[in-house]
């Protein structure tokens, strides 16, 4: 009897919204609303059973209004590639980015796809200062095409794009307003996806830097009074010799423990922060001061950053982790947002916040400074953040297209992956009962925050939620670079020791064939575009069919799996792409198969493929086919195969912006 | 010196109760301007007008000189030494006695300002650190005692005991509005501390002072510790107030003495003031 009112009320519900969404496309273009909710990773395997369940009701809602779909992803399904593809409306060929990370071919350093220091400020050198005078380019963006909302606010319709990824540095508007904040892609003030200071004063801790943080002894001065230093980024102002290693600024402070008690007063640049055991501190904004005389009015003379503490014990030993060094939004000079003082005004608003592009800290987690329950909490404060973000923008939304980004959906996946599914080979019976639900409370999260965006959406307004990508199982490790060394594609100068060659430093380039950098790309080490290129242009269609057929043939005797579902030909997928930047060959894993962390940076362990224990057990970056995202809106979608591509042509069309030639989507919404 | 701050707070007081519930920014302009109305007339009466009109009367005399004898260097260089000592004489006749008439008051009457506009009370449910420093000897016998928080106010974390520094740490967070009063026993002495949550444009302070002449000018409100107390000082963190003017967010001591310019060089035509 309930189940049949409940059916019947949500389809008088259907009908009312169709009708009313229907009646009113009379409206100005420009006067129309439509509300994108990004879900980074958002997948289908978990979300169907959470809606069978009833556990996430207004995406249930939204679905019976209109529809819902699984959507088609990037190759590869990486969120930097996932995201351009939204953003431009345009694959790779047009927005040249393949992998988290690509390499110069002419130098073979790998660098961060999505953006890079552009060129450096005219400068003086005094004594041992260099002074910028003037000029300088700061970061550059590197994803090319053009933001879809670029045409909305040409065409006049405000526009509001709330951490949308591989958007960094953020652009302008080109006609209407526009309100952004950057997102993933944004560094820390170290420059990279996150470093986390660790300090302990077990004096057995020696300093060291480990994957995504770095270690450091806390000096003891008395039995319960240490001192630190917080390290910082190399110091701008100081001239550097060719070869040398720049200083790093640093911070000095002190953490003093209660005799009795497990807390601590933590003394940094005048404040006192007191933490007792597993309490976080609010943002604390420092300021890195270069020493260069005058540096307190010099431009760069200081380093303005945020970061927040955590005292994870006060006893036997004092052990507190510091989140990477943040941009502080208020008083950086990096331009966070649009227009340029969003982000100091939202900070000004409500309260600073992690400016770094993906804030939750899993390298922590991997590396044991922080437990599973410290993970959560951490990830719980990001989320909570976003939330409170979200409710702000919406506060001050005063029309017109509107994109706001969650990517726990995406971080606590990929962490808690294997807490959830029994397939996964570090799948603990025990570890499950605790922490096999995180991920499906993140997800019934995100439906309270589609809640709210449901509460200001009017009937006639146009509301999707999607995802960049779903999720797999990663228990298996893949070593490319080995594989190619052992079946003959690269060669290195010496023997074979394990874990030696990261970033290729003994590869014998002369006979080397092909290599690997980053997640998914395979490069051929092609004559006159690789330094030191052998194979001919004339060479390269065979060995790339030879390669790809005996790529998709591996098989893990392990398991008996084939670990390699597609091995796609780049110029079969994207003919015409950047010949400079595009790989050959995009490796599409199988499920339950990745790049394993060494091959990335150009590792070659001994063993073919390992088993990935890493606390990141849950992946994308395989098949597309394998990891389709969602797409769930409130009016029918037409198309049937829908993909992130179309996203882009909808949003225009419904402003009735006709799709710019060089989009490769449709409009989901259209005939 | 307490019988002076009783005085001015009292005084603090009555200046400030016109404006009410009205926004800071407007008592803040208001007084400014009485300020500047002050100034000028204790200046006309405090001030060596007629020299002051003499040596302006000589500076206008040695400009026009420069300009009529422009290619004379003698002339030239004779009248720039001139300026140079009117100069010097305009700044001496203001200080003297003006500035020494006014000082004092203006010192008192500043301090009334900065404690209700450099911080501002807490708001329910913003944390505040409290920071209680003893003599070497109460601390030694004293480390453990509790703050007795009353209804309103909850430590969320402490004590923090710093033996070298003789000083013990609290972190409190407001639940309630009120005038609360946090509270500490020791050596059969009650030591007190204000601790003001929510409210208009109101006096606050952030320490409880000792007996230092400073320390009791910049901190009026409260008793000072006598030189026998176990406390040295009681600090807690209150916010800083913000007070933007006309959407300028400047410090509230900037803009005062901007103001009480503007105002006494717009009243100087009437109130016929010789600077």
């Amino acid at each position: 009897m309930r189940a049949g009112f409940q059916l019947a009320s949500t389809i008088a519900v259907s009908i009312a919204l169709l009708v009313t969404t229907a009646s009113c496309r009379d409206e100005p273009a420009a006067a129309r609303r439509v509300f994108v909710l990004g879900m980074d990773g958002m997948d289908p395997q978990v979300l169907e059973p959470l809606l069978a369940a009833g556990r996430m009701p207004n995406f249930a809602k939204l679905a019976a209004a209109g529809g819902y779909k699984s959507l088609g992803t990037s190759i590869p399904p990486q969120s930097p590639c996932a995201w351009s593809n939204v953003i431009t409306g345009c694959d790779a060929r047009v927005h040249n980015i393949f992998d988290f990370i690509h390499r110069d071919p002419k130098t073979l350093q790998p660098y961060q796809s999505t953006s890079t220091t552009g060129d450096t400020a005219f400068s003086i050198q005094l004594s041992k200062w260099n002074i910028p005078l003037w000029g300088g380019e700061g970061t550059v963006l590197l994803r090319r095409g053009t933001p879809f909302w670029e045409y909305l606010t040409e065409a006049g319709v405000p526009a509001t794009v709330f951490r949308m990824p591989t958007q960094y540095p953020p652009g302008e508007s080109k006609g209407a307003e526009l309100i952004s904040l950057t997102g993933m892609g944004t560094p820390d003030l170290l420059g990279g996806y996150g470093q986390f200071s660790y300090f302990s004063s077990n004096p057995a801790t020696a300093r060291k830097t480990v994957s995504g943080g770095r270690i450091y002894p806390l000096k003891r001065k008395s039995r319960d009074s240490t001192a630190g230093e917080l390290i910082g980024p190399p110091n701008p102002m100081l001239h550097v010799e060719e070869g040398e290693q720049p200083d790093e600024l640093a911070i000095p402070f002190t953490v003093d423990r209660d005799p009795e008690y497990p807390v601590v007063r933590v003394g940094i640049q005048g404040r006192t922060i007191l933490l007792k055991e597993g309490q976080w501190s609010d943002w604390t904004r420092l300021s890195f001061d270069t020493g260069i005389p005058g540096e307190s009015v010099l431009p760069g003379g200081t380093m303005p950053a945020a970061c927040r503490f955590y005292l994870k014990a006060a006893r036997p030993y004092i052990e507190v982790y510091v989140t990477p060094l943040q941009m502080d939004p208020i008083e950086s000079s990096e331009q966070l947002g649009t227009p340029g003082d969003f982000a100091r005004q939202l900070a000004e608003d409500t309260g600073p916040f992690y400016t770094q592009g993906i804030p939750e800290d899993h390298s922590a987690l991997s590396e044991g400074a922080l437990n599973r329950d410290q993970y959560l909490e951490q990830a719980e404060l990001v989320l909570s953040e976003r939330m409170r973000h979200l409710d702000y923008m919406l506060e001050h939304y005063k029309g017109g297209f509107f994109f706001f980004y969650f990517g726990s959906t995406d971080q606590v996946a990929h962490v808690f992956w294997s807490e959830m599914d029994p397939g996964h080979v570090e799948y603990d019976a025990d570890v499950a009962e605790k922490y096999g639900q995180v991920i499906n409370r993140v997800y019934e999260r995100v439906d309270e925050a589609l809640g709210r965006v449901m509460e200001v959406a009017r009937p006639e307004d146009t509301l999707i939620v999607m995802s960049d990508h779903g999720f797999n199982d990663f228990s298996r490790g893949f070593n490319l670079n080995t594989w190619l060394l052992q079946n003959g594609y690269l060669a290195l100068k010496g023997n074979f020791p394990q874990d030696k060659y990261e970033g290729f430093v003994d590869v014998d380039w002369s006979a080397t064939r092909a290599y690997n950098l980053g997640i998914n790309c395979l490069y051929v080490n092609l004559k006159g575009r690789e330094r030191d290129g052998v194979v001919e242009s004339h060479e390269r269609d065979a060995l790339l069919a030879e390669l790809a057929a005996k790529l998709e043939q591996v098989v893990d005797p392990q398991t008996g799996q084939r670990v390699i579902a597609r091995a796609y030909r780049v110029d079969e997928i994207f003919p015409a792409a950047d010949p400079d930047i595009a790989p050959d060959i995009i490796v599409g894993y199988n499920r339950g198969y990745r790049a394993s962390w060494g091959t990335i940076l150009g590792k070659m362990p001994h063993e073919l493929i390992e088993t990935n224990t890493n606390r990141w057990s849950g992946d994308h970056c395989v098949a597309a086919h394998l990891v389709p995202g969602i797409i769930v809106a409130n009016r029918p979608m037409k198309v049937d195969d829908a993909d992130l591509l179309d996203l882009a042509p909808t949003i225009l069309a419904e402003y009735d912006i006709p799709k710019p030639e060089q989009m490769h989507g449709r409009n989901l919404f259209g005939d | 010196m307490r019988a002076v701050n009783n005085m001015m707070n009292l005084l603090g007081d009555l200046a400030f109760a016109p404006f009410g519930s009205a926004p800071p920014w407007v008592a803040l302009v208001a007084l400014s301007a009485v300020a500047g109305l002050l100034m000028m007339i204790v200046f006309k009466y405090t001030s060596y007008q007629t020299k002051l009109k003499a040596v302006s009367d000589r500076t206008r005399a040695d400009l026009l000189a420069m300009k009529l004898f422009k290619d004379d260097l003698s002339v030239t260089f004779a009248s720039q030494w001139d300026l140079l000592r009117a100069t010097g004489k305009r700044l001496w006749y203001s200080l003297w006695p003006p500035m020494a008439v006014m000082i004092v008051p203006f010192v008192l009457a500043i301090a009334q300002i900065g404690v209700r506009y450099e911080f501002r009370p807490l708001a329910i449910g913003e944390h505040a650190l409290v920071t209680l420093r003893l003599s070497e000897d109460a601390f030694q016998a004293n480390a453990g005692v509790p703050l007795e928080a009353p209804d309103g106010v909850e430590v969320v974390t402490g004590p923090v005991r710093v033996p070298a520094e003789a000083t013990i740490y609290w972190e409190v967070r407001v639940a309630g509005n009120g005038d609360h009063e946090l509270a500490w026993q020791i050596n059969h002495q009650r030591i007190l501390k204000s601790l003001p949550a929510n409210g208009g444009l109101r006096p606050v302070s952030p320490r409880r002072p000792t007996t230092g002449f400073w320390d009791q000018l910049l901190y009026p409100l409260e008793e000072p510790f006598l030189a026998t107390s176990p406390a040295r000082s009681i600090e807690v963190g209150l916010p800083q107030r913000s007070t933007p003017i006309l959407g300028l967010d400047i410090h509230w001591l900037i803009s005062f003495f901007v103001l009480s310019m503007v105002f006494a060089l717009l009243l100087k035509p009437f109130l016929k003031v010789q600077l």
